[in-house]
């Protein structure tokens, strides 16, 4: 007899999908279900069975990163509510893709595909997905940081900052509201910053744009003043060429 | 949304009296949020049954792994406050926090007066601020929106709870200090 696991979080329609699957496939058996991602990932060692219905948002692990712990032999029907999941769900190996609510029509399709195919995955380069979906859309810029402000954690708006500030393995972020400290270097931060809000001035400093009031040369350095603040940033000569007059 | 009507789809084969309840919420909710995406002001009391809506929803959906609890003093209700500010927060708090989580977690949402000032606070006790950084465009969202509507005088403030989950608080003015 065939056998199944059903990876799905939300119990009613955990339900709803044992009830269909034992009505239009009576032969096969559900030997086990998992709410989660972590206990997916076990019982699909443990009871090696040969498919899995896999939602895809559930706790701990989602379906994606459950889908790599799974073996060849076992066929991967991802479940979801968002259709936007599928290209990364056929790059993953997947038989079938489901989307919810279930239709019975549908199901059986599936179904009748999990009985006559093969085991191999089914192969379908990953271009011609983006080919069909279009690509994923490009990572916006950050717009919040999680900072640590004495002991407890703090979301600070990306633009309220004033500056960003190297401070030895710590990354200083000022806004007008105070000072906060993040782990993430200089280098990994500017890469997420819009360009058009933030610039580097120095090995060890970003600043915002708007934050700054004038800028005033001495020579081949500059030096910048803030707005409302007591403070001056050193421009450094490598990355003065930003601030020259046009 | 799909999710939602997955499940009131089982409950309508299995339980009429479950599938009736699910449709009154739902129906509930749209009542409440779908006028809002124009108008410029709402009450408390209307944010706070749209909340209210959606945790029930949701509460149905989860079953064990949510527990929600609303308190707002009566005579605070017919205060003005934004359209889809807390309704935003509470989602946040559902997704972000206690799908996450493979723990059942409780949802609080208060509201209460603080000077001249109206403070409502959604805390849930989840998974708290999991990623460094966030793309957080709901939070960006409200924050711009906040600072049309009110300038300075209103604030949205995002804090990690302890010992786990996530507090955030929004703040606007009472009406006569806007003036």
């Amino acid at each position: 007899m065939p056998t199944a696991l059903i990876v799905e979080d939300e119990p009613l329609l955990m339900a709803e999908l044992a009830d269909h699957l034992r009505a239009l496939w009576p032969e096969l058996e559900i030997v086990g279900q998992a709410e989660n991602g972590i206990e997916a990932v076990a019982l699909l060692e443990s009871l090696q069975p040969d498919m899995v219905f896999l939602d895809i948002q559930v706790p701990g692990l989602n379906g994606l990163e459950v889908a790599r712990h799974i073996p060849e032999s076992t066929q991967i029907v991802f479940v979801t509510a968002y259709a936007e999941y599928a290209v990364q769900a056929f790059e993953a190996g997947a038989a079938d893709y489901l989307v919810k609510p279930l239709n019975t029509a549908r199901l059986l399709q599936t179904i009748k595909r999990l009985k006559t195919r093969s085991r191999d995955p089914f192969q379908v380069p990953p271009g011609v997905w983006h080919k069909v979906f279009g690509q994923p859309a490009a990572t916006p810029y950050m717009k919040w940081i999680k900072a640590s402000v004495a002991n407890t954690v703090r979301l600070v708006m990306v633009s309220d900052v004033l500056y960003f500030q190297s401070e030895d393995k710590y990354t200083r972020v000022v806004t007008a509201a105070g000072d906060a400290l993040i782990r993430l270097p200089l280098k990994s931060l500017i890469a997420q910053l819009d360009p058009g809000q933030f610039a580097q001035i120095h090995r060890g400093a970003i600043v915002n744009y708007q934050a700054i009031d004038h800028v005033d040369r001495y020579g081949a350095t500059m030096e910048i003043q803030l707005k409302g603040r007591a403070e001056k940033l050193q421009v450094s000569e490598a990355y003065s060429r930003q601030f020259r007059q046009m | 949304m799909f999710n939602t009507l997955a499940n009131l789809k089982y409950l309508v084969r299995t339980d009429a009296d479950g599938a009736q309840q699910m449709l009154d919420y739902l129906v509930g909710y749209l009542q409440n949020a779908l006028p809002d995406m124009r108008s410029v002001s709402s009450t408390l009391e209307r944010e706070l049954e749209l909340a209210r809506n959606y945790l029930s929803i949701m509460q149905i959906r989860m079953g064990q792994r949510l527990r929600f609890r609303i308190d707002a003093a009566p005579a605070l209700l017919a205060l003005p406050f934004p359209p889809a500010m807390l309704i935003s927060l509470v989602e946040n708090a559902v997704k972000h926090g206690l799908e996450r989580a493979s723990r059942p977690g409780e949802i609080v949402i208060s509201a209460t007066l603080s000077g001249a000032r109206l403070r409502v606070l959604v805390s849930d006790d989840g998974t708290g601020l999991a990623d460094q950084m966030g793309q957080g465009f709901g939070l960006a969202n409200i924050h711009e929106r906040l600072q049309l509507l009110y300038g300075d005088a209103a604030s949205l403030a995002v804090t990690a709870a302890q010992p786990n989950g996530v507090n955030a608080a929004l703040t606007v003015p009472l009406p006569a200090a806007k003036a």
